[in-house]
């Protein structure tokens, strides 16, 4: 049986992207807008799913619908997250609604 | 699109590589790659992410006779099927479907060591199927680079290239092909297109002058200090952009407007629940006739043999015992296979994905992941189906959470226990029989509900776990995948449960009939009253007569037997919930399957088998005059609800036991599962009969 690490973690955030004063939570994006994925706690399988998947440093994601959970896409894949999960994520809004393409 | 790569030689040197480019990322050849098991040449395997139609692919490659199995030692499934490549037999291994090979989860990690060759009896596949969806190429570029950097002989089967190309997703496959150092052959899984160039890509690296290639070695990425996600996407994104034009995904404005609907915090639940009750209805109207069909069959069966042999032994072990027995737990076959088969059909669409994300919020609260929630619907039909659809949960404990709870939920089995009762209860009131009815469903799943929520949070304890699902594009769903996917489940129930139910049968058959007792001193003055009266011209009275000493003759048989004298045996541990023996009886004769306490109370009341198949009320009637030795009823308000309740909560199916212990890879947690749901239902059973007799109820 797998054992499972907390999500809430200390461990060092590793790459990052941009200015950590510059960061919001995925769940402060306003839907249908984008931003560009800042960083990444480590910490528990779910996370190395989602990052697997493609929420990951350095990538551009969208907010399709808000709440708990909420559904995000990543290179063209929708993900439904837990906002639990989704709060280890911090993001740096990006000019233009549309995603990807922009 | 349909350009065939070129085979381009794999044997490139660093030193040929232009400064910049992206492959270089890919670290090859791993030294994992070269210490690997010699390969099985007659071994391919195929490798994917979820819903990149890797099952489609597999079916059109191997057709109807792949098998379904575990790793050894493991409850993570493969399917192994075979083709024919180049006149020589194939096997196919059909891996689980990952996003990653990184060793995180139990199935990344047996995927890379299959791949590698590195388990027990498991020699090394002579090639990899690498299958890439072709409208979200970047996403599947990911595992793509852990795959190849494996240095396996590999070939890219880019599916859905008919979906890109109405998504105006250009692919160049060529420049793919420079990318990846591989064959890349675009295909249409579902439809069969270029499967034969996939084949023929396949008896080249499996062909014995097939000269291995030593792939490149790049800047490794196991040296870099950075996110090595954020390398392998980053390398995605370059070769998309180099061999996409247009869009790089599928535009999905068709999904994302039916998701507007269906994830929808409240609407998404309502919708969900009518999809359920639409496929419910679907299963019990459609599956009543193939069960007609295969109960008058195990009849004819029976009264065949019945015809060729002489009473006797022999004729009742197989016309009661292993007739009586395998038929009664196969009627529920048709059910099971429409349950899977919709199962199938609503996967295959994307549907349950979207289910699993609407009742993700509602399940978190006793502690389950949404994928949960499926499961627990199914088992409302039969728990079989429902134990083996619990593997869409990730999660070791949550999935074995559900698996326990999963038999609490009303099966169709138990709807003739109901109905017996019910009738006993309220022969002419429908609306309080339908509320017994919905209280019943109601208890199994406020019992479920709260087991899940006792055991998260004491034996197998553990956060919930948090929500990570991909909610693929919505499509048409393959009937021919799922009628296979139906076709291999139903085989897997049918060999697996068959056998231990007809071990049981025989068993449970032996149990009543022996020890044999003399016939009763009323049916022999039945019989030879029959004789005068048939000599006399009186046929009819005579029928009767012969019958009634039937039913007294199996009565006392039954009553005499060792299951008899079980059944005396545990009546004071039963007598606190108002059972008297004849019940108990009942209750060990169901332990395989519990609709035979129907069947079974007939016998040792005294109605006859027959009798009470072909007038269900002379079964009530009986039952209602039956008394105990003080002169009382047997079946009062309170000993027909306790044994309702009794039924609700006992484990009475071998079938589900053998499933589980396929599911959890040993005995224990059945054997769990058993005890805590008969300690559980003669807790509540008890309750239930001392609370009504203490307030008045007798």
């Amino acid at each position: 049986m797998e054992t499972e690490a907390p999500i809430e973690s200390d461990a060092p955030v590793g790459e990052s992207i941009g200015m950590p004063g510059d960061w919001i939570h995925v769940d402060d994006i306003q839907p249908g807008h984008c931003a560009l994925v800042a960083s990444v706690r480590a910490g528990g399988v779910e996370l190395d799913r989602l990052k697997s998947m493609g929420v990951c440093v350095g990538r551009r994601l969208m907010l399709v619908r808000s709440g708990d959970p909420m559904i995000v896409k990543v290179l063209g894949s929708r993900i439904g997250i837990s906002a639990r999960l989704a709060r280890q994520v911090m993001v740096i809004p990006c000019a233009g609604d549309a995603f990807g393409e922009a | 699109m349909r350009r065939r790569c070129v085979r381009r030689s794999l044997a490139f040197s660093c030193g040929s590589i232009p400064r910049g480019q992206a492959i270089s990322i890919i670290q090859l050849p791993t030294r994992e790659g070269r210490q690997t098991a010699r390969p099985d040449e007659s071994c391919i395997a195929l490798v994917g992410n979820p819903n990149a139609g890797k099952t489609t692919l597999f079916n059109s490659l191997t057709g109807l006779r792949a098998k379904t199995a575990n790793f050894p030692g493991t409850t993570i499934e493969r399917r192994l099927g075979h083709t024919r490549l180049a006149d020589r037999r194939v096997k196919v291994l059909d891996l689980p479907g990952l996003y990653s090979l990184s060793s995180v989860t139990p199935e990344e990690t047996i995927v890379r060591e299959a791949l590698l060759g590195r388990l027990a009896n498991q020699p090394r596949p002579a090639a990899v199927v690498l299958l890439l969806d072709a409208t979200n190429l970047e996403r599947n570029l990911y595992l793509a680079s852990q795959v190849l950097e494996l240095g396996l002989p590999t070939v890219v089967a880019l599916n859905m290239v008919d979906l890109a190309e109405r998504s105006a997703i250009e692919i160049d496959v060529e420049k793919l092909c420079d990318e990846l150092r591989c064959p890349v052959v675009p295909v249409v899984a579902r439809s069969g297109r270029g499967t034969d160039d996939l084949r023929r890509e396949l008896e080249h690296l499996i062909s014995p002058d097939y000269e291995p290639h030593l792939p490149m070695t790049g800047e490794g990425l196991c040296d870099c200090a950075g996110c090595p996600y954020k390398a392998r996407y980053d390398w995605a994104e370059e070769v998309g952009a180099r061999c996409v034009n247009g869009h790089s995904h599928a535009n999905a404005h068709q999904t994302e407007r039916i998701d507007a609907v269906l994830t929808h915090p409240w609407v998404g639940v309502g919708a969900f629940l009518g999809i359920m009750f639409v496929v419910f209805a679907l299963i019990f109207w459609v599956a009543q006739y193939p069960m007609d069909w295969i109960d008058s069959g195990f009849a004819t069966v029976g009264s065949t043999i019945a015809q060729w042999l002489p009473p006797g032994d022999l004729r009742s072990l197989l016309v009661d015992g292993v007739v009586g027995g395998v038929g009664g737990v196969l009627v529920f076959l048709p059910q099971i296979a429409i349950l899977f088969f919709f199962l199938a059909l609503l996967e295959d669409t994307g549907y349950l994905a979207r289910a699993a994300f609407v009742m993700d919020r509602l399940m978190r609260k006793v502690g389950l992941p949404g994928k949960a929630f499926v499961p627990m619907l199914s088992a409302h039909a039969c728990a079989i189906p429902a134990i083996m659809s619990a593997r869409v949960i990730e999660n070791q404990r949550d999935r074995l959470v559900t698996m326990l709870v999963l038999p609490l939920l009303t099966c169709s089995a138990r709807i003739p226990v109901y109905t017996m009762i019910t009738a006993l209860l309220f022969p002419d009131q429908p609306l309080l029989a339908g509320l017994v009815f919905t209280g019943a469903y109601t208890l199994g799943i406020l019992a479920a509900l709260v087991m899940a929520f006792v055991f998260k949070r004491t034996i197998l304890p553990g956060e919930t776990t948090p929500l990570v699902l991909e909610l693929p594009g919505y499509k048409m769903p393959s009937l021919r995948s799922a009628l296979f996917a139906t076709l291999d489940r139903s085989r897997i129930f049918i060999k697996r449960a068959g056998t231990v139910i007809l071990v049981v049968s025989i068993v449970l058959w032996a149990l009543a009939t022996f020890p044999k007792s003399p016939m009763p001193v009323q049916a022999v003055e039945n019989l030879a009253q029959a004789e005068q009266l048939a000599a006399t011209g009186q046929v009819e009275e005579a029928a009767t007569l012969r019958r009634d000493a039937e039913k007294v003759t199996a009565q006392s048989g039954l009553a005499h037997s060792f299951a008899g004298r079980l059944g005396r045996l545990i009546e004071p541990v039963i007598a606190p919930l108002g059972f008297d023996w004849q019940i108990g009886v009942g209750i060990l004769s169901s332990f395989a399957a519990r609709e035979v306490i129907v069947s079974t109370l007939a016998v040792v009341y005294g109605v006859g088998e027959t009798t009470a198949d072909e007038i269900p009320g002379s079964l009530y009637d009986t039952l209602r005059a039956a008394t105990r030795a003080d002169g009382t009823a047997v079946f009062t308000f309170a000993t027909s609800i306790s044994l309702l309740v009794f039924y609700v909560l006992a484990m009475q199916c071998l079938p589900t036991q053998v499933v589980t212990r396929r599911e959890t890879g040993g005995w224990r947690w059945p054997v769990f599962q058993l005890g805590y749901m008969t300690v559980l239902a003669y807790g509540s059973a008890l309750v239930a009969y001392q609370v009504l007799v203490g307030v008045g109820f007798v």
